[in-house]
């Protein structure tokens, strides 16, 4: 059996990553739990988190490197590009370009330890490169389509890269139908280092407490939650370990899926060389 | 009787895709002798791979490597125990946060102040791996003593044997979370902890290979399949760097070699 997802994430040889972004009527309703804020504003929070995240994560000197090729893609009122600012109106944009074209830097007051056992406030840079939409209904199978064309574009010019990812954020509730052979047409494709990677990040009005990245749907609270559990890839070995040293509990069947929390762990789920870790 | 003289050759390739000026690793032999010029006296050698997910890892991995350099020539026990190369580490970490600010000083006047995306790594710091070496003559052989933080390896090599590997053994305990220093970590028993040493003495006709970890795995993937990787790399004493980076570009486009910087010196000795 071939070893895969181990193709290394290079200028030379990118990776990918489509985050789908549910904009649908339904998104201003409060996300259920403890934690405040409509679904909207949760999932453009993550956008823009997983963003910087990988923006940092790829960072040199001399700029950020070009590892991935980043498509954010909202689907509401219609499905397609869902950047603002400069970068209104792009599919996949190199990583560089999306680190230096936020639609704005915003200075958020964070508290820091002070060295000396307390709490220090400081300020540290938030960009943002999309805003909370929530109008129309939820094309879900639709938008899965027009990820399904862009990474079908993307691995007929990078067919040994790193398998591309596909992040859905959404509450789930499509309103075009099933998504899940939408979801397997974009399983079903592959780079020669493995099956394309869907994940699914659900945030959901039903509260109850939060998941990341389960093994069954026995817990989860409704159809909609089950569901995008359903459609979410297995994570592939070399993730499990990371998300286990995250302090999270895996096993061979755990899923690429998140029930109200937070997504941007992912993004340390891959590798573009050594990583920088403070010692023990 | 005296010691043979030892030879030296060393390498710096940086991985594909990449420039010279792009290579995080750092490498620093003393005395500078040219590959055919026999050296009978003290020296030493100094090894960091800056950790690629880390901003500012070649010059962390530079100032790292000449600080342990010139401490190691001036105190060759730095390299004899954890805690005195731990100090050594420490001490190159005092020094990083004014050579941060005057970096962060030139970026202004240049013209290119900080971006957003490079504040949380410079916070975090820069990180490399070490692996210190002093090689002295006494009236027989030559002694080796080393330091190592992480996976940038030495090997020792006598009649067609790997006498020792060090630190690493196994080349499936390679990854992506070596032991690294960090330039904002000062904490000198923390990083004795985490610091290996390891001594031997060396015949005529004894060669040592230093190695950061792509090249390093090689060798240890080669001698587990049975075979003699130092014949091969002891051929390139004396040839042009190019030859060199011809032979690490093809292992790499093989498969056999990952696609990183690769820092190698070879001691030789008579």
């Amino acid at each position: 059996m071939p070893v895969t997802y181990t193709a290394e994430i290079s200028r030379s040889n990118p990776g990918c990553f489509v985050f789908l972004v549910d904009q649908s009527g339904s998104m201003s309703d409060p996300i259920g739990g403890e934690a405040p804020g409509r679904k909207a504003d949760v999932v453009s929070d993550a956008i823009n988190r997983l963003l910087t995240e990988l923006s940092v994560k790829c960072a040199k000197e001399e700029g950020v490197r070009d590892y991935f090729h980043v498509g954010v893609i909202g689907y509401g009122q219609s499905v397609g590009p869902a950047l603002g600012g400069p970068l209104s109106g792009r599919d996949l944009v190199p990583l560089s370009q999306i680190a230096d074209n936020p639609a704005r830097v915003e200075e958020r007051s964070k508290k820091v330890p002070d060295g000396a056992g307390g709490l220090v406030e400081t300020t540290a840079s938030f960009p943002v490169w999309m805003t909370p939409i929530a109008n129309g209904g939820t094309p879900m199978v639709a938008a899965l389509g027009y990820a399904r064309r862009l990474i079908g574009q993307w691995l007929d010019e990078h067919p040994g890269g790193f398998p591309p990812i596909v992040l859905n954020l959404s509450d789930g509730e499509s309103t075009d139908g099933d998504p899940g052979i939408a979801a397997g047409d974009i399983t079903s494709l592959a780079s020669a280092d493995g099956g394309v990677l869907l994940f699914n990040l659900h945030v959901s009005s039903v509260g109850g407490t939060p998941v990341e990245f389960p093994d069954t749907d026995a817990g989860l609270p409704d159809a909609h939650a089950r569901t995008l559990f359903g459609i979410s890839s297995f994570l592939p070995a070399h993730m499990r370990t990371y998300a286990a040293a995250q302090g999270k509990k895996v096993s061979d069947g755990t899923r690429g899926f998140v029930y109200n929390a937070g997504i941007s762990a992912v993004v340390q789920f891959l590798d573009i060389g050594t990583r920088a870790t403070e010692l023990r | 009787m005296t010691a043979t003289p030892g030879y030296v050759s060393r390498f710096l390739v940086p991985k594909d895709g990449n420039n010279a000026d792009q290579c995080e690793d750092a490498l620093v032999v003393w005395p500078p002798a040219a590959y055919d010029e026999p050296v009978i006296g003290a020296f030493l050698a100094v090894l960091c791979d800056g950790a690629s997910e880390s901003l500012l890892a070649r010059d962390w991995a530079n100032l790292l490597a000449e600080h342990l350099a010139d401490r190691i020539d001036r105190r060759p026990g730095t390299v004899r125990s954890p805690r005195a190369a731990a100090a050594a580490i420490a001490e190159a970490a005092r020094g990083w946060d004014s050579w941060l600010a005057a970096y962060i000083g030139r970026r202004a006047n240049g013209g290119k102040p900080l971006a957003w995306y490079e504040k949380p790594g410079l916070e975090r710091g820069a990180f490399a791996t070490v692996l210190a070496v002093s090689v002295r003559p006494d009236e027989h052989c030559w002694r080796w003593n080393a330091a190592a933080l992480g996976d940038t390896c030495l090997f020792h090599v006598r009649d067609d044997q790997l006498l020792q590997a060090f630190p690493v053994t196994d080349p499936a305990e390679f990854g992506v979370t070596p032991a690294l220093a960090g330039s904002r970590n000062e904490d000198a028993a923390l990083l004795a902890r985490h610091i290996a040493v390891a001594a031997g003495d060396c015949d005529s006709g004894d060669v040592l290979f230093l190695a950061t970890d792509a090249l390093a795995a090689w060798f240890l993937a080669e001698t587990a399949a049975g075979r003699q990787p130092w014949n091969v790399l002891r051929e390139f004493a004396g040839q042009e760097a190019s030859e060199f980076q011809a032979f690490i570009t093809l292992q790499r486009a093989a498969g056999d070699m990952r696609n990183d910087d690769v820092a190698f010196v070879h001691f030789d000795f008579g």
